[in-house]
């Protein structure tokens, strides 16, 4: 990679040991090829680090095509940054030994959007959660084994005699996703990346299995990174949030600033679209902001095409993350007069300490 | 039908009744290796002419097994195992196959769970659109070319897309625009009612909001009814007039929308609406203990007490219910199968609770 000839954008801070998982100006560019001669910006130079210390929750919220899911994956190493490095614990991913490679898949988890993918479904359940006990070394015989399944089980507020034994196809989708949870508890894992783990569940269990994520958090120190469209749940269970679209992220910071009261027109049109679960509080009746085509400019601000409050400069220059006080930050220029300053890293106003 | 058929109250000025759709004791089987499983078991409920009803419940509750039902496109083994659907006084049950052709898309439309799958690839917007006009248009009554080129523009445009999408083909299509294609076929025959089947859950917010706002545009320049059937509490909130909350095969609550949301009856509905997160308040949040029965052998008596709070005595339901509680003789809910009653004007609740006129 031509990454050294690159010049940098203004820089991302440097790399301190107090962060388990750092992203220094990643982007992701897909296409290019001969199939899809046509570029793709899926990730627009992200910066952003998890502190090891009370990580927190993060939410990575937008709509399909934001650039979410391959935030995700690049955070899991299943793909490679085009530019810009990620640095697990310090060490840059792309760099690491066979058995570093080991270390970072044991601390770095997934839980994914749909836990039936996950399932051999000729093997019984068991299976899901002994395997990484086993290929790990987790424990030292069969019996030590089965204690540990259990009881990560019994965490996530699951019966090990109504679970194990048992093919996923008996088990609900609920379940097969806590189970999901079980097994991530099972590693304890530095850092969970939960790509839409509720999006398939009834709204019944949403509550039960977002609570078994907290806890994996608040209990265990576990960094989290929540990606989901659904900005209610990503309110209720985060401590910060980045909003992205179409490859940048457009607004970070603390959730209630960011959900409450959003600045940039993107998350304020997002936040007034959530269907609100109360029949006094009915959506506005305009239709503005309708979607355009897919093919957004890649000059200037992504979301200009649909901004209502488009202005000459946006269709120039991307513009920068404006800070809009400790905790919030927006990337629009409606805010460059009266911001306090920009902001190189999206976490640089996320609220610490959990 | 003579006008002497028509039902009591309507006949004081001559007009239609005002009520459009009629379920009454409808039962809906699937018959299975492990047994018979009643998806949808004695439900009745009516929906006025020009409403739109919501009709919520988990997965596996009947609710789509019920919407579907309605139109007859129940899927083997799926049978009507009793009970009549009544459509602006026509019993959709004792048509034959041609009535049924007949009555789907001209009456009773359906905009299906992603529009995605529901449209031929192979066929521009135009053809679908067409083609539906012609299969469920009688004989000789088929209008003109023009006119029903005219009527392809104006069903785009009311559904907010330009002429030009006619002439595409689906995979030209955003999600969004196809499911607004889906809205035009829906409509092409300005049907009495719509039946949605969660039409907004593959796509995003913004979209989600765009559809359902155009849905509502139409049913209400049209007059028809709306059967939403989905599982988020939130568009129901959004969309709905009335709301049917199913739990099990049953219909256990049927009220105003407004009223559902300020004080439901049901304690199913009530954890419902209490489990619901919202952007107001950090932490309120919680989830419904237990899962859902198997509908092969359901629980004896009311199928909700495994999970229900009042039975089960939850300190967090104490309070609002101590007063109805303490007339419960629990004794019936393991043993008695509460039935749908109108415990006060326009609000039907299936729970023991408010039995004897409370």
């Amino acid at each position: 990679m031509a990454t050294e000839t690159l010049e940098r954008p203004a820089s991302a801070p440097a790399t301190d040991g107090d962060s388990v998982l750092q992203l220094k100006n990643v982007t992701k560019v897909f296409g290019g090829g001969i199939v899809r001669r046509k570029l793709t910006i899926a990730v627009d130079n992200v910066s952003m680090s998890i502190p090891r210390e009370n990580p927190g929750i993060t939410a990575i919220a937008g709509e399909s095509g934001s650039g979410k899911t391959t935030l995700a994956r690049l955070m899991l190493g299943i793909i490679p940054a085009t530019e810009g490095s990620i640095l697990f614990s310090g060490r840059d991913i792309s760099t690491l030994g066979r058995r570093e490679k080991l270390e970072f898949r044991r601390e770095v988890q997934p839980i994914m959007q749909d836990p039936f993918e996950v399932y051999n479904p000729f093997y019984k359940v068991d299976h899901v959660l002994m395997a990484p006990v086993n290929n790990f070394g987790l424990a030292r015989n069969r019996r030590e084994a089965r204690d540990l399944v259990v009881e990560s089980l019994e965490t996530v507020g699951l019966r090990h005699q109504e679970t194990l034994g048992r093919f996923p196809h008996q088990l609900s989708g609920g379940q097969r996703q806590r189970i999901m949870v079980a097994r991530a508890l099972l590693l304890k894992p530095r850092i969970i990346v939960a790509d839409e783990p509720v999006s398939m569940v009834d709204a019944s269990l949403r509550a039960t299995i977002l609570g078994s994520i907290d806890l994996l958090n608040k209990e265990l120190g576990i960094a989290v990174i929540y990606i989901t469209h659904d900005l209610t749940t990503a309110f209720q269970i985060s401590d910060n949030i980045m909003v992205m679209y179409r490859g940048s992220v457009v607004e970070t910071g603390r959730v209630e600033d960011v959900i409450q009261k959003p600045q940039h027109p993107y998350t304020q049109l997002l936040v007034e679209s959530i269907p609100r679960p109360d029949p006094k509080e009915r959506w506005g009746r305009d239709m503005a902001s309708q979607e355009t085509g897919s093919d957004a400019s890649d000059v200037g601000c992504r979301f200009a095409p649909r901004c209502p409050y488009v202005m000459s400069d946006c269709t120039v220059d991307m513009p920068p993350l404006y800070r809009m006080g400790d905790t919030q930050a927006a990337q629009c220029y409606l805010h460059r007069d009266e911001s306090l300053g920009t902001v190189a890293s999206v976490s640089d106003v996320f609220k610490s300490g959990g | 039908m003579t006008t002497a058929e028509a039902a009591p109250e309507t006949a004081t000025n001559g007009q239609r009744s005002d009520v459009l759709l009629e379920v009454e004791n409808l039962k809906v089987y699937y018959d299975t290796d492990a047994g018979q499983v009643k998806a949808v078991d004695d439900v009745s409920f009516t929906l006025q002419r020009g409403e739109r009803m919501g009709l919520v419940g988990e997965s596996g509750s009947g609710k789509t097994t019920m919407a579907m039902a309605l139109m007859r496109l129940h899927k083997p083994p799926a049978i009507i195992a009793g009970g009549t659907v009544k459509l602006d006084g026509v019993s959709i049950l004792d048509l034959n196959e041609e009535e049924m052709r007949q009555t789907r898309l001209r009456d009773i439309a359906l905009v299906p769970q992603g529009a995605m799958n529901s449209l031929n690839p192979v066929y521009r917007v135009r053809d679908q659109i067409v083609d539906g006009i012609k299969h469920h248009t009688p004989k000789g009554e088929m209008p003109s070319k023009s006119i029903v080129a005219e009527r392809v523009v104006e069903l785009l445009n009311s559904v907010g897309l330009d002429a030009s999408v006619a002439d595409m083909y689906p995979h030209e299509l955003s999600g969004g625009m196809k499911q607004r294609v889906a809205l035009a076929v829906a409509t092409s025959l300005r049907p009495k009612m719509i039946l949605a089947d969660e039409p907004t859950s593959a796509l995003d917010v913004v979209v989600q909001r765009q559809i359902m706002l155009t849905l509502e545009q139409l049913q209400q320049e049209m007059q028809a009814s709306v059967l939403l059937v989905g599982h988020d509490m939130g568009l129901m909130a959004q969309f709905a007039d009335v709301l049917g909350v199913m739990y099990a095969g049953h219909l256990v609550e049927f009220a105003p929308i407004d009223e559902v949301f300020e004080n439901p009856k049901h304690p199913y509905t009530k954890k419902l609406i209490s489990s619901l997160p919202d952007i107001q308040v950090k932490g309120k949040f919680t989830g419904i203990d237990g899962l859902p029965p198997t509908l092969v052998v359901p629980p004896p008596g009311c199928r909700f007490h495994p999970r229900c709070p009042i039975y089960n005595d939850d300190e967090d339901f104490r309070g609002e219910f101590t007063d109805l509680r303490g007339g419960l003789d629990t004794g019936l809910c393991t043993t008695v199968d509460p039935p749908l009653n109108e415990v006060e004007p326009r609000r039907w609740v299936a729970c023991h609770l408010y039995e004897g006129g409370a």
